[in-house]
């Protein structure tokens, strides 16, 4: 007996498994990697007078660099529904001038002007007789400012509110053009686009409608707008918006 | 006198001779203690015994375009953005794992706010990623996308094959990405507590447990 149980201790050395486990303390392997840094983008515009104004204020515009009325009377009768009117003249007239007569639209204004033809902004809405009364064109109160992307993150759109001081007949309208602006004339060598139409307090937040892509690592989108009032002497405050929600580009996804 | 005087030595010898064999017979029984029979068996040869070992290796994809690992730096991350990362992991020891965890840390909002925060999803690729992310293989999601900030009491991680067994390489995938966020940020100004244009650091944790112990006969 006391021989089984001594050869049995010395088989159970000899022929012991290459490896063994403990049942009651699991063992765990880490795997620790290096601290990954990972940053988020900033989503953020401005408005200033330049195209690398940076800042963290709105923008206040002291509108009206120059003043420029006119008045035709036209060469064909103005229908109901009529956006183009053929003018006796069209000497002085600048796009974003505001047409005032019985029949036009409050705020409608210039957006073409081919010849003796201007296109309005808005249709009639009453008829225009061929022998009068005259449309006067009122405004080129413009001032110029630029809303820069000044985040590192490309927004497909962003938003504008103004704040008109006091009340501002036909409106404070702040444009935008899709082709060049060009200063000295108010013309637009595009197509002229009412972005926000104030004529008193505060507006809605509205979407400009308007990209401002990041350049990494250089100078970023910027756009140049135009505040331009029928009136001298008006101002405004304008404020830029971002919304996550809705105007930053679309999400990117990355193999890296 | 003489009579009486013989008596009693023969009574003392009697004594005496009992005594004495009182004595040696104590001995004699003492004497069967300290002298039991022994014996010993020692084996001559093996008697190895060897543990074994629970280990856990990551690296970076070595593919071209996909390197990035958890060593490159992530910027510029808009919401919605999501960046994959690609790692090995590998069981070089010689005992299988029954199970993984997965868990991060770090500071700062990217990593501590549970809903603006990053959010993590980890799938497991049968073969290496190529650079287009696209697995060739069998792939399987074996974290479902959860928050950075969650993972500071790690995640179980299903891996396909159940566990990683001696010897054996996993591949995954690590999309790191910023969810949807509704701030608004006005006149350039961010929003307080905003999640833009933070930088947080994480350090990620693979954790692998034994296989169960085992009870054989051999």
């Amino acid at each position: 007996m006391r021989s089984i149980v001594v050869f049995s201790i010395a088989g159970a050395i000899i022929i012991a498994p290459a490896s063994l486990v403990s049942a009651h303390a699991a063992a765990k392997a880490r795997s620790v990697s290096s601290a990954l840094s990972v940053n988020s983008g900033t989503a953020r515009v401005i408005v200033g007078t330049s195209s690398v104004s940076v800042g963290t204020l709105a923008h206040a515009i002291n509108a009206t660099t120059s003043s420029c009325s006119f008045s035709s009377t036209l060469t064909a009768k103005g229908k109901i529904g009529d956006t183009v009117l053929s003018l006796t003249t069209s000497t002085g007239l600048l796009v974003g001038m505001s047409a005032v007569a019985t029949g036009i639209p409050s705020g409608a204004f210039i957006t073409v002007i081919s010849g003796l033809d201007v296109t309005l902004s808005q249709a009639l809405t009453a008829e225009i007789a061929k022998t009068g009364p005259s449309i006067s064109f009122l405004g080129c109160h413009q001032q110029y400012f630029y809303a820069n992307n000044i985040g590192t993150i490309t927004v497909s759109n962003f938003a504008l509110q103004q704040t008109v001081s006091g009340n501002v007949p036909g409106g404070f309208q702040i444009q935008k053009c899709s082709g060049t602006w060009t200063e000295s004339t108010g013309a637009c060598s595009g197509t002229i686009t009412n972005i926000l139409s104030t004529s008193s307090g505060t507006s809605s937040i509205i979407d400009a409608g308007l990209g401002l892509t990041y350049q990494n690592g250089g100078l970023s989108d910027s756009v140049k707008l135009r505040a331009v009032t029928t009136k001298a002497g008006q101002s405004t405050s304008i404020t830029s918006v971002v919304k996550n929600v809705s105007h930053l580009r679309a999400g990117i996804t990355s193999n890296s | 006198m003489s009579i009486k005087s013989g008596a009693l030595a023969g009574t003392v010898g009697k004594i005496l001779i009992v005594a004495t064999a009182s004595v040696g017979g104590a001995a004699l029984i003492s004497s069967s203690v300290f002298a039991a029979l022994t014996a010993s068996a020692t084996n001559t040869s093996g008697g190895s015994v060897t543990s074994g070992t629970l280990k856990l290796t990551q690296a970076a994809s070595g593919v071209s375009g996909i390197t990035g690992g958890f060593e490159t730096a992530i910027t510029g991350l808009a919401p919605t953005d999501t960046v994959n990362r690609y790692v090995i992991l590998s069981n070089p020891g010689t005992l299988n794992s029954s199970a993984m965890t997965l868990g991060a840390s770090g500071s700062g909002l990217l990593v501590t706010d549970g809903t603006k925060g990053l959010q993590v999803l980890v799938k497991q690729c049968s073969t290496a990623y190529p650079d287009t992310g696209t697995c060739g293989g069998t792939e399987t999601t074996i974290l479902g996308s959860t928050s950075v900030a969650s993972l500071a009491t790690p995640a179980a991680l299903t891996l396909q094959s159940g566990a990683l067994n001696s010897g054996a390489t996993t591949y995954l995938k690590i999309a790191i990405s910023l969810p949807a966020s509704s701030e608004v940020t006005t006149n350039g100004v961010l929003p307080v507590g905003t999640i833009q244009g933070l930088t947080s650091t994480i350090t990620w944790t693979f954790t692998q447990t034994q296989r169960a112990g085992t009870t054989s006969d051999s």
